[in-house]
């Protein structure tokens, strides 16, 4: 009998998915393999990767793209998807008492994440891009406080703040210099996506993954067809293959397939602890520079990224409690668990 | 047609961002070893 029958059979009352989430965030259940810290983790590793290769692939759209058509365009392609997969697999629209949920996750990946990346990119060297992603996990584990229940230990909160000073000292050293007024599209950038993924990872854990992204970009649909109509009006679309090969990654990939893996991660994982991965993100979107352009890695990049994944394993191994209160109400029979592995 | 809950987008998403990844690490790799170093 594996560590996971054993949970199921001991628990009473009938393990819902939120119970199970509740009760696996720092548990070992079951091997190696099917621990939901291993699990939640493989997931984030899959989404922080796909998100490595968003600074690169919008820097080659914005080139030839003008950043309004960027923006837009980015959640229009992503929400049209979107629409086409959730209608091919014959998908019901989702409970009345969740849309305030998606409501949020629309406002802050949907909304908010296009518009500030976009305008930061064009307004700020892209050093400053790293400043965000060194604030996000942090940004990330007090959403997941403040929203998802979520209460890291003292140990966790250590780990994370010295994570984040190594990426500001790294994006410092790297050329991100004076903070201007202008960052100040960071912090809003870094708040619409904390808020995006913590209440996502809350919604993955009554349905999946795939359907929480899917949905949020079909809200936000309306939102963005008049001003992409209006931008291309304006700039036009001619624009070479990689212009357009950047542009689709960024839909496809940064703003729709890749979120899949990282909801599921969040919410498996815990949101707080697998929201620590991205401060691996410059690192590991230099990595591909250095492979694919020549980018030379320095003695401070290597020191750096030593102290985030040390940072990271502390983070991983700290303690989160979650009060089951915070967790979404998921009453539906349909939901509660036999012998299949939650997801 | 399977209940449309149990479509396992999630994981079938993520072997297909881990090939590309893998894919585009390959490349990478090639491509560095070819015309950087």
């Amino acid at each position: 009998m594996t560590g996971h029958d054993e949970l199921l059979s001991s628990s009473q009352p009938p393990l819902t998915r939120t119970r199970y989430a509740k009760l696996t965030l720092n548990e070992r259940v079951g091997g190696w393999l099917s621990n939901p810290k291993t699990i939640g983790t493989v997931y984030g590793l899959i989404g922080m990767l796909s998100f490595s290769l968003t600074l690169p692939a919008t820097r080659a759209a914005v080139l030839y793209f003008d950043p309004s058509v960027v923006a837009f365009g980015r959640p229009l392609l992503a929400g049209l998807l979107a629409a086409i997969l959730l209608f091919v697999t014959g998908q019901r629209v989702p409970p009345w008492r969740y849309w305030k949920n998606f409501a949020l996750v629309t406002l802050g990946t949907g909304i908010g994440v296009p518009l500030t990346f976009a305008w930061g990119m064009h307004s700020l060297p892209a050093a400053h891009g790293a400043i965000t992603l060194a604030l996000l996990p942090l940004g990330t584990a007090l959403v997941a406080t403040l929203r998802a229940g979520e209460r890291p230990s003292m140990r966790f909160w250590a780990a994370s703040v010295v994570g984040s000073a190594a990426v500001l000292a790294f994006a410092e050293i790297k050329g991100a210099g004076h903070i201007q007024l202008a960052d100040f599209i960071l912090l809003l950038s870094v708040a619409a996506s904390a808020l995006g993924y913590a209440e996502g990872a809350r919604l993955t854990r009554v349905m999946p993954g795939w359907q929480v992204m899917s949905w949020s970009l079909v809200m936000a649909l309306p939102l963005h067809v008049i001003p992409f109509l209006l931008a291309v009006r304006a700039h036009g679309l001619s624009a070479p293959t990689s212009a357009w090969l950047g542009l689709i990654y960024i839909a496809v990939v940064s703003q729709w397939i890749g979120m899949f893996a990282w909801l599921r991660g969040l919410s498996t994982g815990g949101i707080a602890r697998i929201g620590q991965l991205q401060l691996a993100q410059p690192f590991c979107t230099l990595l591909f520079s250095s492979l694919l352009l020549g980018e030379s890695i320095t003695p401070a990049m290597l020191i750096a990224a030593a102290v985030v994944v040390a940072a990271v394993a502390v983070g991983r191994n700290a303690s989160i409690e979650v009060r089951e209160e915070s967790l979404l109400r998921d009453d539906s029979s349909s939901d509660e668990l036999g012998s299949e592995t939650p997801s | 047609m399977s209940h449309p809950r149990h479509w396992p987008i999630d994981a079938i998403s993520s072997v297909v961002m881990v090939l590309f990844l893998v894919g585009l690490a390959a490349y990478a790799a090639i491509h560095y070893f070819l015309f950087l170093r």
